[in-house]
């Protein structure tokens, strides 16, 4: 009995100094990356600079920014490990920004398939930046660039602004067949970084962009079914102005005709809320139906302007493909990716104005 | 029936020391679920696509038969695998053909063991060497398995409830899932789903050590309802786990994924938890252990029962010692990519041709000898 549990306490303690052999990494004594900016340098090569945040002890936060010209995004860290003063791990990373050129030109997919083949990297949130994205890491100093840059996609996901994106929602849809991802397309003003609109990809290199606000609310209602409180703003022929707020929406897509000649129409029932409006004569009554189909006819104009424009640019960041594809049992995708352009695609919608606000 | 030179179970095993029948349920679904369920999603979507989760049924199916050859073949005398053997193919030929198992068995507790130190040197500690790990976890093993059968059943009945809640949290990936991506239902062939049904055989393996352990099981033959419930709990969680990677990762993009379970596990951030993984593979040592210690008992109960006076302690230890060597060879995923598919391939052998032909070659025999 004895020997016994001596062995077990032997046994015990030796599997405790096993798992003590693990080299320590003290929390304190490393520096998080917590984004990443990439810029075209030439063909071959990137700019990349990284932020991260410093905490003072007086509880104020300062952004110390390396920058390095790399090759391959794993040399990022060893280079950089150089510089630092504590080991630089990529483990908090939520931010990767990319300059339009480098987007446009080299693509991002190396850079992506780094990450997603790292294990200690969760799921950054990605953004193209019209201009240099080097300028978002370095102008902004008032908090921590990854966490500003961060909650303004975030917050305008929420609302419905915005479809919801991160790195897997991007390859998530890379790796679609005919996949065309989009990404947020921000611009740096005065210092702060501002939504602009959405970046347009054909494979992972940028093809062009949609970079009015209207247009991306339009794209977010076609985009995805849930987008509460979105607004748009509307002028009629009769002059009347104003802005309304999504309240509900659902979304339909229907297929005709799926083997030859695909005719697809997007249907999306809309409830919404107007909230301002100028130019209007006689009792809201009688106005609100009116105004109800003039609004619903300039939404679809809108919506199908959109819709044609991302044809013409090849890029089907609204999956109509993948509607085709689910319906399709012999579907090819080479020949959708000729077709696309030239499919017919009718938007139309139905819109309830619920309520014109609490004063008559 | 007792065969000359062996003892009868009364004598292994003190009647007392039998376990009731729902335990059966856990021994069958904690031995089922194992490193199989972290990345088999991948393994079926190579093989059939977006339809891959129909595999995930047929393999259940298949499953569902084997226990009921099992039972069929064993309950009528209350016997294990050994006397199985001995009465239907002899001495001889019956002792090679249980130490065929006893090295099956084994063989699949080395791929866990393997396939686990592996995954905690991937998404843990890269620079954890490979003994370390397999070392610390052996000795546990040995630890319960010299404790004997009831030991391991109460550390596979844990290894059930304690990660249980890890489902729980596969609700967070259907919020981002689309579920359009596994249509149009149907695309993939019969020859390719009954393919990737092979492949999803490993994350379904080892529950044929039912055939060793069925006479300690007090009520016999009216177990059969929670052996066959266990699988089909085990084939309903796979199920579901499929039906959510497919949703949530198109279809290329869950070919890039290794370990698709835990890639869904990313998802959840915690204010307080930045990566969740690390807990959920804390957790999943406790899934595998069970593997292991259930594996391994089975193996040294064969040879207690093949010789009843050998020491099935020293084997133990030489087995683990073996275990231990074999995970130190086998470095990196496309050794042990090869090792988990050999062994698969002999599990299916063994699972469903072996063992329902056996039956088959035992009722003949019985049949042939009533009639003259």
């Amino acid at each position: 009995m004895k020997r016994k549990l001596w062995i077990g306490i032997s046994i015990l303690i030796m599997m405790l100094l096993i798992i003590g052999c693990v080299r320590q990494s003290v929390i304190d004594e490393l520096q998080y990356i917590q984004a990443v900016a990439y810029d075209w340098h030439d063909k071959k090569h990137v700019r990349a600079t990284v932020v991260v945040p410093v905490y003072n002890p007086d509880r104020t936060v300062t952004n110390s920014i390396y920058q390095v010209v790399i090759q391959m995004g794993e040399e990022l860290q060893e280079v950089l490990n150089g510089r630092t003063h504590w080991p630089l791990v990529m483990g908090k990373l939520r931010v990767g920004l990319f300059g339009k050129k480098m987007a446009t030109k080299n693509g991002i997919l190396n850079i992506l398939d780094s990450w997603q083949r790292d294990p200690f990297i969760g799921i950054p949130t990605l953004a193209v930046v019209d201009g240099n994205a080097e300028d978002v890491a370095q102008q902004i100093k008032d908090r921590e660039v990854g966490r500003k840059v961060l909650e303004l996609i975030k917050h305008n996901v929420d609302d419905g602004r915005l479809p919801d994106t991160n790195i897997h929602h991007f390859l998530n849809i890379y790796y679609r067949r005919n996949g065309t991802p989009w990404l947020p397309l921000l611009v740096m003003q005065e210092g702060t970084p501002v939504l602009k609109g959405i970046a347009l990809f054909d494979g992972a290199k940028m093809k062009g962009k949609i970079d009015s606000f209207k247009d991306m609310t339009l794209f977010t209602i076609m985009h995805w079914d849930r987008a509460e409180g979105t607004g748009y703003p509307f002028t009629t022929k009769q002059g009347i102005e104003g802005f309304i707020r999504e309240t509900e929406l659902n979304r339909k897509v229907k297929v005709f005709n799926t083997g030859k000649s695909p005719v697809i129409s997007l249907y999306f029932d809309l409830h919404a809320n107007v909230v301002e409006i100028r130019g209007i004569k006689g009792k809201a009554e009688k106005v609100i139906p009116q105004l109800e189909i003039l609004i619903k006819k300039r939404l679809e104009t809108d919506a199908n302007q959109l819709v044609k424009k991302l044809q013409h640019m090849n890029v089907d960041p609204l999956g109509f493909g993948e509607a085709v594809r689910s319906r399709n049992r012999k579907f090819n995708a080479v020949k959708w990716k000729e077709q696309y352009p030239h499919v017919k695609i009718k938007v139309t919608c139905k819109l309830h104005l619920d309520e014109y606000g609490i004063v008559e | 029936m007792k065969l000359q030179g062996q003892l009868t179970d009364a004598q292994l095993q003190p009647p007392d020391d039998k376990i009731s029948g729902i335990h059966v349920f856990f021994l069958i679904h904690s031995v089922q679920t194992g490193v199989g369920g972290l990345g088999f999603q991948r393994i079926i979507a190579q093989k059939a696509g977006h339809d891959s989760w129909m595999a995930v049924l047929i393999a259940g199916v298949f499953v569902q038969i084997a226990i009921f050859f099992m039972y069929l073949a064993l309950k009528k005398r209350r016997e294990d695998l050994i006397a199985l053997h001995q009465r239907i193919l002899g001495s001889w030929l019956g002792k090679i053909f249980s130490l065929v198992f006893m090295i099956y068995f084994v063989s699949l507790g080395a791929a866990v063991t393997r396939s686990y130190s592996e995954l905690v040197q991937i998404w843990m500690f890269p620079d954890l060497s490979t003994w370390s790990i397999s070392l610390a976890m052996l000795l546990l093993v040995f630890y319960i398995v010299s404790g004997g059968f009831r030991v391991v059943v109460g550390i596979s009945v844990l290894s059930v409830i304690l990660p249980f809640y890890l489902l729980l949290l596969l609700i967070i990936p259907i919020e981002h899932a689309e579920f359009s991506n596994l249509l149009p239902i149907g695309e993939a062939t019969f020859g390719q789903l009954l393919n990737a049904s092979k492949e999803m055989m490993f994350s379904y393996l080892g529950f044929c050590t039912f055939l060793m352990y069925y006479p300690l099981i007090k009520g016999g033959p009216r177990t059969q309802k929670w052996a066959q419930s266990g699988a089909l709990f085990t084939m309903i969680l796979y199920f579901v786990v499929s039906i959510i990677t497919l949703a949530y990762f198109s279809e290329k993009q869950l070919l890039t994924k290794i370990w698709a379970t835990f890639s869904l596990f990313k998802v959840v951030q915690f204010p307080f938890l930045e990566r969740f993984e690390y807990v959920g593979l804390a957790s999943w040592a406790f899934v595998i252990l069970d593997n292991v210690c259930l594996l391994l008992w089975a193996s040294v109960r064969i040879l207690r029962r093949l010789w009843p006076q050998s020491s099935g302690r020293k084997f133990l230890v030489a087995t683990l010692v073996l275990i231990f060597l074999e995970n130190i060879i086998l470095s990196g995923r496309d050794d042990i990519n090869k090792y988990i598919q050999f062994v698969n391939q002999w599990g299916v052998v063994i699972n469903f041709m072996y063992l329902p032909l056996l039956y088959l070659v035992g009722f003949f025999r019985e049949k042939w000898r009533r009639v003259p």
